[in-house]
């Protein structure tokens, strides 16, 4: 009675879920009720247009088997899980608002407004910023602060390949990731909940690490408002927070970026946020985590969320009590 | 400004459901104590009886389907599965045949996972809890006093298996000074 693992490193997620059962009768139900044809009047995603900048894109990209979490230890996460249970208080402070509430957020048309210590400050449309031929899907292990945790299938690029098209300056030490500051679409943005828009930021090294990756999909389709549409970084060593969503400018600094949460509470929140399993959250134990869907801490917390072999050589030399706050 | 504070946890809602060992019922100490921490917290709880119906000889496969339909019964929430000794053997079991997709993690307390020479049970020579591959997280909970789990089991069955988290009691296989530990730890 052996139970067989399922996934393969190089079949995108989406032929191989039944995500990609749940899509294909989505369309298939939006073209007859739209008793038309052609793809990207079709291809729907919760029930939002597609947008232009991402239709006719392929986002069953191929799997880097690099970066591809073992399916033994790190189980998918349902594509429901991913895109129903998440922080994105732009759209309130519940984890099941944003799911609720970003289907007003308009993802087209898109710019990246980039400025600061480069040599290509402008505002550019999405498509001059991704390389849309070169999308890949990645598998990996997502941990917020507050001790949940999944595994993800997003579709990106990585980083470095939209900062190298910026052509930061030497003197660049830090890169900002700002997310779109919209009341109107974003109501989260009238309550004061946090100082807007939120900023998040990483050191140089650190975006320009592989691991680090620029999301435009969710399992082998564009990436849902609700997760961050229609692009979004991931750092999977950091805790979640980390990695801002719906980004709208990209900055090049000389001194460290004074990120949202860092403002917000410093005493809870530091600007490198490495996971580690031995600091503990002020309020609470970082020992263990919760791994969606399940209810108990019931998975030990990796150091670096398991990516320290990766990313640990960034941060020689550097105090630990500095690195994991 | 009135930033709403993050907190460790939110929506704790779930089903455990507890499999007693043998001879055991749902009215063991182990039991009771889950049940009365789930009631706390606004978590569901079910037991089922593996010595009913009386009138049936108890095998593993029924103890197998039991366990499926209370995880079946549990509805939409996710399951933690609980299994106490021979609870833990048939837990690892329901969790390999479950199709409900909603057991999202294990919880073994001295799980018997090596009954190589039991007789008690006229088709335990069909199940291998060896042979099996999960992929959901697993915590076992083992006492290294244990006379009748031997630990050393525990530890060969873990082995190869990144997914399963033990934690060593100074315990025998009751695990009776060590409930509320578990009970601390698990929840």
């Amino acid at each position: 009675m052996i139970l067989k693992i399922k996934t393969s490193a190089d079949v995108p997620s989406s032929e191989i879920t039944p995500e990609s059962a749940y899509y294909s009768r989505r369309d298939i139900m939006k073209a007859a009720a739209m008793g038309t044809a052609g793809l990207a009047a079709a291809a729907t995603l919760g029930g939002i247009d597609t947008p232009l900048f991402a239709q006719a894109k392929n986002y069953a990209a191929p799997r880097n088997p690099k970066f591809v979490a073992d399916p033994t230890v790190d189980p998918l996460n349902k594509l429901e899980e991913i895109n129903s249970y998440n922080n994105f208080y732009e759209f309130g402070t519940g984890k099941g608002d944003p799911v609720q509430y970003a289907n007003k957020l308009t993802t087209s048309p898109w710019t990246v407004e980039v400025d600061g210590a480069c040599n290509k400050p402008g505002k550019y449309d999405i498509e001059k910023m991704i390389d849309f031929t070169q999308l890949e899907e990645r598998v990996v292990r997502h941990r917020c602060v507050e001790r949940w945790s999944m595994v993800i299938p997003w579709v990106g690029v990585p980083i470095k390949h939209v900062i190298d098209k910026c052509e930061p300056q030497a003197k660049a030490k830090y890169v900002e990731f700002h997310t779109l500051l919209r009341p109107s679409e974003m109501f989260g943005q009238k309550t004061g909940s946090l100082q807007w828009p939120y900023v998040e930021g990483l050191r140089m090294d650190e975006a320009m690490h592989p691991l680090a990756f620029m999301v435009v999909g969710l399992y082998g389709k564009v990436l849902p408002n609700q997760n961050g549409a229609p692009m979004r970084i991931h750092i999977p060593w950091k805790y979640g927070f980390k990695s801002g969503k719906s980004i709208v400018r990209i900055r090049f600094t000389e001194t460290m970026p004074k990120t949202t949460w860092a403002v917000q509470n410093g005493n809870e929140y530091g600007f490198w946020a490495n996971v580690n399993p031995e600091v503990d959250h002020p309020r609470w134990s970082q020992a263990r985590e919760r791994r969606l869907p399940g209810f108990a801490t019931s998975r030990p917390t990796l150091l670096f969320n398991g990516y320290a072999d990766q990313v640990q050589s960034l941060y020689a030399g550097m105090d630990k009590k500095v690195l994991f706050y | 400004m009135h930033v709403p504070p993050r907190v460790q946890e939110q929506d704790l809602t779930g089903h455990v459901v507890y499999l007693h060992g043998f001879p055991s019922s749902p009215k063991s100490t182990k039991a009771q104590r889950f049940a009365v921490e789930c009631a706390a917290r606004g978590i569901a709880f079910s037991c089922p009886d593996f010595n009913q119906p009386l009138s049936e000889t108890p095998t593993i496969a029924r103890m197998i389907g039991q366990a499926r339909a209370a995880i079946e019964a549990a509805g939409e929430r996710p399951v933690m599965l609980v299994g106490s000794s021979l609870g833990g053997f048939v837990a690892v079991h329901a969790a390999a045949a479950d199709t409900t997709g909603r057991v999202a993690e294990l919880v073994l307390l001295a799980p018997a996972f090596d009954l190589g020479d039991d007789r008690v049970f006229e088709d335990v020579a069909r199940y291998d809890a060896f042979a099996l591959t999960l992929t959901l997280p697993i915590r076992i909970f083992q006492g290294t006093a244990d006379d009748t789990v031997l630990p050393a089991s525990v530890s060969s069955w873990a082995e190869g298996r990144p997914n399963v988290d033990i934690t060593w009691l100074d315990d025998n296989h009751q695990l009776a000074a060590s409930v509320e530990t578990i009970v601390q730890a698990v929840f």
